[in-house]
């Protein structure tokens, strides 16, 4: 039997339950550090320059005449603030797919693509919703209510799940030359 | 077979039968969220009202009920101290005792932010592919209780994380208690990863009940 080459992870069977306990734990490794920074630079780097100044860019493209621009932590309009923190940042999002990757049955090399592909996916779903809320609060704010509150949460884990089940269920470029 | 390779089992439904499902289930329970949210609320307030003083008896609760808020409506928390406290060595009283300013702790809360976990937990619990109607009923059984008790377990713990922050506040400023850290975990994205896990876990013990009762 010729030598199994590829990447692949050789078959662990890690219960279910202790992979659980390990989601949880990276998870709350990143999150609890995330909380540690509040107030810090690297917050107000990742939040105004990372996510809010690219926002108030994409709006001021879409809209040129809405006058968006990034206030700190806000993305203002005429008439609106949009206060991009707790949740709004993507932060945990992102935090739920790190440590979904970190617990995942995957050998290294898949886990850190997987893992540094979803980073940018992540921001990008994450612009989408404060695009979504911005234009939402700009045009009717019980709906903005309505978004904020419940859909955007729950359809961008929802999106990020269906991406990480996408990247278990595929196998990788070498698994599919061999087969081939 | 000589040259061949091993092939792994398949992890379950295809990407994109799994995102279908999953986009159909999350339009299903928002739609069906957004015209029950308020009964729902409704139903869990008996159970709010019952677990706030249970996780801190320094604090009585004079309302809680749905109200509104702007355009929103919420779920409305009003609170007070239930007694003289001794914090950080000065008597601190409830508002409006023996001739104190009247007043309270207010927390409101949105309908889909009690709902949200719930919500979450049950589009996972129905959009993972089942064998059949059993493994569903089984898959049901076990996720229900856990719906009905994420905001049972994580509003509380935020009202009286925000009470006890306020009291602080007033009383002796300084960084946040350990409370209020979990309960800042929870609402950001702590909640989603205990949805996460138990949505796993009921789908994986489901169809474990479900192969040994049905050996095929």
């Amino acid at each position: 039997m010729s030598e199994l080459a590829t990447n692949e992870a050789p078959h662990r069977p890690l219960a279910l339950p202790w992979r659980a306990a390990g989601f949880v734990a990276a998870f709350s490794v990143l999150q609890l550090a995330w909380q540690r920074l509040d107030g810090s630079r690297l917050e107000y780097w990742i939040i105004h320059t990372c996510t809010v100044v690219p926002a108030a860019l994409l709006a001021d493209f879409l809209t040129p005449g809405a006058g968006v621009w990034a206030a700190g932590y806000l993305l203002q309009a005429p008439g609106l603030r949009l206060d991009i923190l707790n949740g709004c940042d993507g932060m945990e999002a992102l935090f739920l797919l790190l440590a979904a990757f970190a617990v995942a049955p995957l050998a290294w090399r898949r886990r850190w693509a997987g893992a540094a592909l979803g980073i940018p996916l992540v921001l990008a779903l994450n612009q989408v919703r404060i695009l979504v809320l911005f234009y939402a609060l700009r045009a009717n704010p019980p709906l903005f209510d309505t978004l904020h509150a419940t859909v955007t949460p729950i359809v961008l884990v929802v999106l990020l799940c269906c991406y990480f089940h996408a990247w278990l269920a595929t196998p990788s470029r070498s698994a599919r030359t061999e087969a081939a | 077979m000589r040259g061949s390779l091993p092939q792994a089992a398949a992890p379950g439904p295809k990407p994109l039968e799994l995102a279908g499902r999953a986009l159909l289930c999350t339009v299903l329970v928002l739609a069906v969220l957004q015209v029950c949210s308020r009964p729902l609320a409704q139903a869990l307030l008996p159970g709010l009202r019952a677990v706030v003083p249970l996780l801190d008896p320094r604090f009585q609760l004079s309302e809680v009920r749905l109200a509104r808020h702007g355009a929103d409506e919420v779920v409305r928390f009003r609170g007070n101290l239930s007694r003289p406290l001794l914090v950080q060595g000065r008597i601190v009283s409830p508002f409006g005792w023996n001739g104190t300013p009247p007043g309270g702790f207010q927390i409101t809360y949105t309908l889909g932010g009690v709902l949200q976990y719930s919500a979450g937990l049950l589009i996972f619990t129905l959009a993972w592919p089942v064998s059949g109607r059993r493994e569903l009923a089984r898959r049901l059984a076990l996720a229900l209780p856990c719906i009905a008790l994420l905001p049972l377990a994580i509003v509380p713990l935020t009202v009286v994380a925000e009470f006890r922050h306020g009291l602080m506040s007033l009383v002796a400023p300084g960084p946040p208690g350990g409370l209020l850290i979990a309960s800042r975990y929870l609402m950001g994205g702590g909640g989603w990863a205990i949805v996460l896990v138990a949505a796993a876990l009921c789908i994986d013990r489901a169809r474990l009940i479900d192969r040994q009762s049905n050996p095929r």
